[in-house]
């Protein structure tokens, strides 16, 4: 049972067919050991350079920083996951479903579940921790660096039980909640606090990576007592020789706050596991309340006239609103963009001398109109692929019998809906920081051409589905993560960075900015010209194919 | 009147159904019957234009369905095997879905998914979502989204599944009005009992071909078989079900 609790970590459909867990693991412990690597080249050059001037306090800041920066890292991966995983940390409703025949008691089954993630936690920590613990000491080498043999130990075990900390933090959050919460109220408020961590944890670790600053660490703030990283940075110094009054009361912080973590998750699962089985059986007994119901009601009737694509457009919306897994990976998407927004405009107002410099004033008008590509890719990519993931896919029925003929129209709404519920509000929630640092002419003419590559944007994504959101089969794990790592990677710099400079640089001249805009709207009308000519030659898909390669090598997915 | 020619679909060269050909007239139920695998659900499912078939021809008033799908899908009314629908919509959501998608002014719509919501019990469950319904409650809600465009030809493939008895009379007497206003019902169920209740004529396939093909009494009477059942076994050859249980018993003991 606990192998089966353990596998199932890794059992996701957003990510391999069922049964493909080792194809999982493989993937997410070579990212997170890439993570480490990929670090090293730039942490060289910089301390290559550090080592040449003449004192040796700023080579010891920059170390003392990037174990900070380590700590935070390894503490937000590891809440990340534990958040992702939210809904598995508690032995769930189809576990005593499934078990209820069988002879097992319930503290057996606790047992297992809790040891089973446990194992799984700390598989995720020492993948995370492991190669940065020996690299990072690696870059350090060097006259200023002094013993860098105990720092290996040292960022090993601060960083792990910081990771570790967050970890039960976040076993004992959800335990205290399940026995808090009334039942009724307990779904909507667990995935709430979900999404809450996910948004602050995705959008937080930029933002305070920019507060981490030489200044606060020569001399930290007494305050900083009060954060969990400090703590474990304190740990790492004193394991690493350094015994100050100040290092040695963070480090008892660590070790305290690591205790009471992994004490309160323990006393959580021990406090409610009878408990526990009662709600969620009872729970999944209780109809969702009315008022749920109607809370998420669209009413698109007023802009829909057309019965087919209102039909379409209503589904779309009522999916997204009452799906948890759909608004969990949108959640995602969007704290991605969050963070990369967040993180551009804080390292900008963070840096000295950021008012009187023109590059950098340039570089905030840049980041001002990067905010709504930024957001758009992100907000229509998490769009793609959620309309993806199917919902009760063998329910689709009731499309299919309905698609003859009405192809053109079911389709149009899913672009409606895709204008009105991620193209526009993108537009307009970003407006504001337009209008605020590049002024109001200027503000909405960079908002009308940031609006038209995302119109192109959607184009593309539509022109390669011609599907209804989640009626459509799905094949999961077609890429490597890594590789579409790299390829988010590609397209913010390519349609982010590139296009914000372009721009930004056109607001300057009048007909610059008539030509890109010329420009763009062109290419938005060829891309559609070319979406519809091909929607009234081709009919709706309900099956996922296998990728074209796999056709010509005459292979099939068993 | 539907006029089924020939009709043939196969799965990498294996005939799921081989030269099925059979019709319906208006006012007629026509019960489809065949053992698990005999190609019942194959047919329902080209009928309905979820498959496409092999070979064959489907003429519905004289009309090729298949060069003409979009004419044929708007008369007819579908009720599933099983009751797969999206469990996050409510009852009421669920005929909005199906009403919009039939293409039914909203007005029209309302009014008679309020009207079908009421005579079918489920008025006062409307705006629950349907993964809190029972099995009953979806199907009756399913027979609700068949009925809402009033369609010419119904396709019912196991439709009293769930229901309770009540309901199960109550759409046994509907069926019967429905065929006397003129409309066209085919009829695939596992229960002959109520088959032979209802249904003025049966189709009985085995291995994907028809085998039997007439009126229920006409059946009986060339059979010399009491019931529908005996029949049914007779021209189905399936395993005789008491040596089958005698096999099961074994099997746990041993």
């Amino acid at each position: 049972m606990r192998r089966h609790f353990f596998l199932r970590f890794f059992d996701s459909d957003l990510l391999s067919s069922p049964g493909q867990w080792r194809a999982v693991a493989i993937g997410i412990v070579a990212v997170l050991l890439s993570f480490g690597i990929i670090l090293i080249p730039g942490l060289f050059k910089k301390y290559l350079l550090l080592a040449r001037l003449p004192t040796p306090k700023p080579y010891h800041l920059a170390m003392l920083g990037d174990i900070l920066g380590l700590i935070l890292l390894v503490m937000t991966l590891t809440g990340i996951f534990t958040a992702i995983q939210w809904h598995s940390l508690f032995p769930g409703l189809r576990d005593y479903q499934v078990l209820a025949a069988y002879p097992i008691s319930l503290r057996d089954l606790f047992a297992a579940k809790f040891t089973a993630l446990l194992a799984f936690g700390l598989l995720l920590i020492v993948s995370t921790t492991l190669a940065p613990s020996v690299l990072l000491p690696a870059v350090f080498a060097g006259d200023y660096a002094g013993n860098v043999g105990a720092q290996i130990p040292a960022i090993f075990v601060s960083a792990s039980l910081a990771a570790l900390f967050m970890f039960f933090s976040l076993v004992a959050l959800q335990g205290v909640l399940l026995n808090a919460i009334p039942v009724r109220h307990f779904t909507r408020i667990s995935l709430a606090i979900q999404g809450t961590l996910l948004t602050t944890l995705l959008a937080g670790y930029p933002l305070a990576l920019s507060l981490v600053r030489p200044s606060a660490i020569d001399h930290p703030p007494q305050w900083a007592i009060w954060l969990p990283p400090a703590w474990y940075l304190g740990l790492d110094q004193l394991l690493a020789g350094n015994s100050d009054p100040f290092t040695t009361r963070l480090a008892e912080l660590a070790v305290g706050a690591l205790i009471a973590g992994g004490a309160a998750a323990v006393g959580t699962y021990c406090w409610g596991y009878k408990r526990h089985r009662l709600r969620l059986v009872e729970s999944a007994a209780q109809p969702a309340s009315r008022a749920h119901l109607s809370g998420c009601a669209f009413a698109p009737e007023r802009i829909i006239r057309d019965p087919r694509q209102l039909a379409v457009f209503a589904f779309i919306g009522k999916t997204l609103a009452r799906s948890s897994l759909q608004r969990l990976v949108l959640t995602v998407f969007v704290a991605v963009a969050a963070a990369l927004i967040c993180n551009s405009f804080a390292s900008l107002l963070l840096s000295p001398g950021m008012h009187r410099s023109l590059s950098a004033a340039r570089a905030l008008r840049q980041a001002a109109v990067a905010a709504p590509l930024a957001l758009s890719l992100f907000v229509l990519s998490g769009l793609r692929y959620l309309f993806r993931l199917p919902v009760e896919h063998r329910a689709n029925w009731i499309f299919r019998v309905n698609q003859a003929g009405n192809e053109a129209s079911l389709l149009a709404a899913v672009e409606r809906f895709l204008v009105c519920c991620a193209v526009a509000p993108v537009a307009l929630l970003t407006l504001p920081i337009e209008l605020e640092v590049l002024g109001a002419a200027a503000g909405f003419e960079a908002a009308m051409l940031c609006a038209l590559p995302s119109l192109i944007l959607m184009e593309v994504f539509l022109v390669q589905s011609q599907r209804i959101p989640f009626t459509s089969s799905y094949l999961p794990g077609q890429r490597p993560v890594i590789q579409l790592l790299l390829i988010y990677g590609a397209a913010v710099s390519l349609y982010v960075s590139s296009l914000a400079a372009l721009i930004e640089s056109s607001l300057a001249n009048p007909a610059t900015a008539i030509c890109l805009f010329v420009t763009l709207l062109g290419a938005w009308l060829f891309v559609r010209g070319s979406r519809k000519q091909r929607i009234q030659t081709s009919k709706l898909e309900f099956e996922e194919l296998e990728e074209p390669v796999i056709f010509s090598l005459g292979l099939k997915r068993e | 009147m539907l006029d089924i020619h020939g009709l043939t679909k196969r799965y990498n060269g294996i005939a799921a159904i081989d030269g099925v050909s059979f019709a319906i007239r208006p006012g007629e139920i026509l019960g489809y019957l065949g053992p698990n695998g005999a190609g019942k659900s194959t047919t329902v499912k080209i009928l309905t234009g979820l498959i496409e078939p092999s070979a064959g021809e489907i003429l519905f008033r004289g009309l090729n369905v298949r060069q003409h799908p979009v004419a044929f899908q708007r008369l007819i009314g579908y009720v599933p095997e099983e009751a797969y629908v999206y469990p996050h919509l409510s009852g009421r959501e669920h005929l909005q879905l199906a009403g919009r998608l039939r293409g039914l002014p909203r007005r029209i719509m309302d009014r008679r998914a309020e009207e079908l919501l009421r005579l079918f019990s489920l008025w006062e469950d409307r705006d629950l979502p349907l993964s809190s319904y029972s099995k009953g409650m979806r199907q009756k809600t399913l027979f609700c989204g068949a009925l809402l465009h009033n369609p010419d030809f119904l396709i019912l493939d196991e439709p009293f599944s769930g229901l309770d008895v009540h309901t199960a009379l109550v759409l046994r007497l509907l069926l019967r009005r429905l065929a006397d206003e003129g409309k066209m019902i085919l009829y695939s169920s596992h229960v002959l009992d109520v088959v032979e209740k209802i249904c003025s004529s049966v189709i009985i396939l085995r291995n994907g071909k028809v085998v039997a093909a007439d009126a229920v009494e006409r059946l009986r009477d060339l059979m010399q078989q009491p019931t529908l059942e005996g029949v049914f076994a007779q021209l189905t050859a399936q395993d005789d079900p008491a040596r089958l249980v005698s096999g099961i018993l074994e099997a746990i003991r041993s």
